[in-house]
């Protein structure tokens, strides 16, 4: 019974971490989905994200749907210049995809390290100020806090948001249209500029309400701390296919419960290695991810 | 002498029948056209050949060996040859190295060899050297051998892709589109090139080309397929006057330069 | 003979800098730090040497290079100690055997990886680096000596100047003569495009086996003359950064070209060392903030790479 109550506390666990990874994976996919690109300082944005957050409530304590109404709009314009600064005069002059995957590592080796200066966040761990007190729920197997319940259903309804947004408005349209076919995205005059814009900056609001909710579920922030969430969120995109949403939806919470498990029950030292060993067998696999199907065109 | 046989070849992508239930033989020294609309099927033929697709189903047999399922490489090297419809050519590389690369494939010396540069080396060095050079002539591409591949303009590209293609000896030519893109007189000295090609090397070769005058002019045979299927086999007459033809190219651009 | 008498020039060159450098060792002209400095940069060339065969020969995009650096420096390092060698000559042995190492888990891991194409292979090759890292860190509890994350203590000061010159220079030289065959040609061919290479005959799959596997062979290699030249190794000093260390030298000094790896090898550590040397620590930090900096400029000016070997009229 204990053993029982356990596993599934760890499971209540794994699906916050998870739920956070989701956040983070939807703005990978998105933008591989249209540029064929790995954006990747888009786990730098995750961090701002906790940072603003920090800000806004330590240095002004606004109410908290304007903390994380704020942060997401400061990391959606962050996304949103980066594109601007970094990729888009690459892309102009269509390079290849490796030039601008080292552009990607640039920026965020860039914002790491220019954030960690000392006259701005520093390189050192913070208290992260949770907007509310904790409190906790005995369900008799397991225990649930305002926190977790806080994760899921932020997480549920910003899902349902960009589902409204991807398959109901013209700008989600749009960015189906793109990721499908560029060229004749082009020729159908939709505006591709904009729409990438459009599509960084949802990433980027995204993986800031990520920041936040991880922040308050780990109330230690750093500079650093979106490398690793940053790579394993790619890793659950590329566990449910690439440039699919539902697919990097459920990659996250795949990654996060595997690496709450393997926490738990083998060694919490190993858990990054481990999640590098199910991408490579998962790849041996099924190379094109959970629901991916391509064959590349000669 | 049968070179190459298709036997009931298939291939879906998703839900597209690409080539479907596809069959025909290809008898040695011949050239053989392949025409058909835009999207028939004409392409993945040769990526079924050549084994950048495996066949959902079906056989191909090349020299009476079974190569439905093996490696590109090694299909390559029992002696097909092809060239790409969008142009295929290592971009940073020299016109001469475009060429040297493919000759030295069957080169036979080791990573030991290269590394103490023994006899055996430079010898092989030397042949593939003198080869790749005969090549360019016969193509009139050795005066600007050492030009990046790119800095030539489209015709000599295609041209210099079928060079790379035959520095591979090989027995049997796939060429995609090689008319694509090129002008009228052009088109004239590529009919030219072909029938001497055939003469030198003693090549079979299958063209997939859209221009009618090329195809009539160069092949006795010609396959037509249409929506993944072969709608007919037969002389340039029959295929001009079929009905099936004019209805498949029916609505379709139909150039005939 | 042959062989001698294509590298003459080479040769020449190299010895005279040997004596030049010999000279100066002798008479202590430069302090001990500086020495230290001159016979790394060194290794970091044959090491970056590497990941340019990989990357700007092959196009195989790695950014995993530093874990098999490390895996070699650990490797050494391990054999080294445990079997106390202190002959220069075993240490040459062991040297080529923790290249071996290193190759021999690329090959390994290799086989898989690479099936992957440029940005798939660069997620792969990074999970590698931090997997390697993560075992490093973690090394103690399977073998004490190795130190875990404390660090690799009390290694045998082995890697002088003649060992770290001529080993380095064979290993340049060999890799010249490979890429001046066709092996360096399919390289280039499979960068240029997999596709057409493998039209045209070319075993693509073993290709770029081959340039992996060598290029992790001389990182390795690189691993166990560093090992031996700081005698002190910690996991850090393997990570990410110094993966884009590698990069950063093979992207500064011409994707294809070996004398821009060195070049842009000698510089970079001279420019990262002096800096050390000139600024205060403080300010020290912004190094990590230039750098970068530097990388997307460079991106943004030739987005196909500085100086890819390319035979212009
Ligand atoms: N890798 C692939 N993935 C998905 N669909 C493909 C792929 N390769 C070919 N197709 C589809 O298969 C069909 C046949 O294509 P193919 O290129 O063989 O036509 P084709 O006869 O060569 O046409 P064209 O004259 O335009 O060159 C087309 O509908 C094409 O879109
Ligand atoms: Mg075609």
């Amino acid at each position: 019974m204990e053993t029982l109550s356990y596993i599934l506390q760890q499971l209540i666990n794994g699906i916050q971490l998870g739920a956070v990874y989701a956040l983070i994976a939807l703005g990978y996919t998105m933008v591989y989905g249209i540029l064929r690109m790995i954006n990747f300082a888009h786990g730098d944005v995750f961090m701002l994200g906790a940072f603003f957050g920090y800000y806004l409530i330590t240095k002004l304590s606004l109410p908290v749907y304007l903390v994380f109404l704020l942060a997401m709009i400061g990391t959606a314009l962050t996304a949103f210049t980066i594109e601007k600064i970094a990729y888009r005069p690459l892309r102009k002059k269509s390079a290849p995809n490796i030039s601008l995957l080292i552009t990607a590592v640039g920026v965020s080796l860039f914002i790491e390290y220019f954030f960690s200066l000392k006259i701005l966040f520093s390189p050192d761990y913070i208290a992260f100020p949770r907007p509310f007190e904790v409190e906790s729920y005995d369900l008799k197997f397991f225990v649930i806090t305002n926190i977790h319940i806080l994760i899921f259903i932020a997480t549920f309804l910003s899902l349902i948001g960009l589902y409204f947004l991807i398959y109901k408005t013209r700008q989600g349209k749009a960015m189906r249209a793109l990721a499908l076919d560029a060229e004749m995205a082009k020729l159908v005059g939709i505006d591709t500029e904009r729409i990438i814009s459009f599509t960084f900056m949802l990433g980027g609001a995204l993986a800031g309400l990520g920041g936040i909710l991880y922040a308050i579920a780990y109330p230690q922030i750093n500079v650093f701390m979106g490398v690793m969430p940053g790579i394993k969120s790619f890793i659950a995109a590329v566990l449910g296919g690439i440039g699919i949403i539902h697919g990097a939806v459920l990659g996250g919470f795949i990654i996060g419960i595997s690496e709450v498990f393997v926490s738990a029950f083998l060694s919490s030292t190993l858990r990054d290695g481990f999640i590098f060993l199910i991408l490579f067998i998962f790849l041996l696999l099924r190379p094109n991810g959970l629901f991916g199907k391509r064959i590349e065109k000669v | 002498m049968k070179i190459l046989e298709i036997k009931n070849i298939t291939k879906n992508f998703g839900g597209i029948k690409a080539v479907s239930n596809v069959s025909f033989d290809v008898k040695k020294g011949e050239i053989l056209s392949i025409i058909g609309p835009n999207g028939a099927g004409k392409t993945t033929i040769f990526n079924l050949i050549t084994g950048f697709y495996i066949p959902d189903d079906g056989k191909i047999i090349f020299k009476g060996i079974d190569i439905t399922k093996i490696p590109t490489y090694k299909r390559i090297n029992l002696g097909i040859g092809r060239t790409f419809q969008n142009l295929r050519l290592f971009k940073s590389m020299s016109i001469f190295e475009n060429v040297l690369s493919a000759s030295l494939v069957k080169s036979e010396y080791n990573l030991l060899s290269s590394i103490t540069r023994n006899k055996n080396f430079y010898l092989k060095k030397s042949e593939a050297e003198h080869k790749t050079r005969k090549l360019l002539e016969f193509f009139s591409l050795d005066k600007k051998e050492s030009y990046p591949a790119i800095s030539l303009p489209y015709g000599e590209q295609r041209k210099l892709e079928i060079a790379r293609a035959l520095a591979l000896d090989p027995e049997l030519l796939l060429v995609d589109e090689p008319a694509a893109g090129m002008n009228p007189s052009e088109v004239i000295d590529l009919i030219d090139i072909f029938h001497k090609i055939q003469e030198t090397f003693k090549t079979t070769i299958i063209i997939i080309e859209h221009h009618m005058d090329f195809v009539m002019n160069i092949s006795k045979r010609i396959i037509v397929v249409d929506f993944g299927e072969k709608i007919m086999e037969g002389t340039p007459e029959e295929v001009k006057n079929d009905k099936r033809v004019i209805e498949a190219y029916l609505g379709e651009e139909f150039i005939s330069a | 003979m042959r062989l001698l008498l294509e590298i003459r020039k080479e040769l020449l060159f190299s010895l005279a800098i040997y004596l030049l450098l010999k000279v100066f060792f002798i008479n202590d002209i430069f302090s001990e730090y500086i020495e230290q400095v001159i016979l790394y940069t060194i290794i970091i060339v044959v090491a970056s040497l590497g990941l340019n065969i990989i990357y700007g020969f092959t196009g195989q995009f790695s950014l995993g290079h530093a874990g098999f650096y490390g895996l070699g420096a650990y490797f050494s390092a391990y054999l080294t100690k445990t079997f106390s060698i202190e002959s220069g000559l075993l240490f040459i042995f062991i040297i080529l055997l923790s290249g071996a190492f290193s190759a021999f888990i690329a090959y390994l891991i290799g086989i898989p990886i690479l099936k992957f194409r440029d940005d798939f292979l660069a997620i792969a090759t990074l999970g590698l680096g931090i997997l390697i890292r993560n075992i490093l860190d973690n090394s103690d509890r399977f073998i004490e000596t190795l130190g875990g994350s404390r660090g690799f203590v009390g290694i045998n000061s082995l890697s002088g100047l003649e060992i770290v010159f001529f080993v380095s220079l064979f290993f340049i030289l060999i890799s010249k003569n490979i890429i001046y065959s066709k092996y360096g040609l399919f390289w280039r061919t499979i960068r240029d495009d997999e596709t057409a290479s493998s039209s045209i005959g070319i075993n693509t799959t073993n290709i770029k086996l081959l340039a992996f596997v060598y290029g992790c062979f001389l990182a390795g290699s690189a691993g166990a003359m560093y090992a031996h030249l700081y005698t002190f190794l910690h996991p850090s000093n393997f990570d990410f950064l110094k993966s884009v260390d590698f990069l950063v030298i093979v992207i500064v000094g011409g994707m294809g070209s070996i004398s821009g790896t060195i070049i842009a090898g000698f510089l970079w550590v001279f420019i990262i060392e002096g800096l050390r040397i000139l600024l205060p620590p403080d300010i020290l930090e912004l190094r990590w903030v230039i750098i970068p900096v530097i990388l997307i400029i460079i991106m943004m000016w030739k987005p196909y790479g500085l100086m890819i070997k390319k035979k212009v009229i």
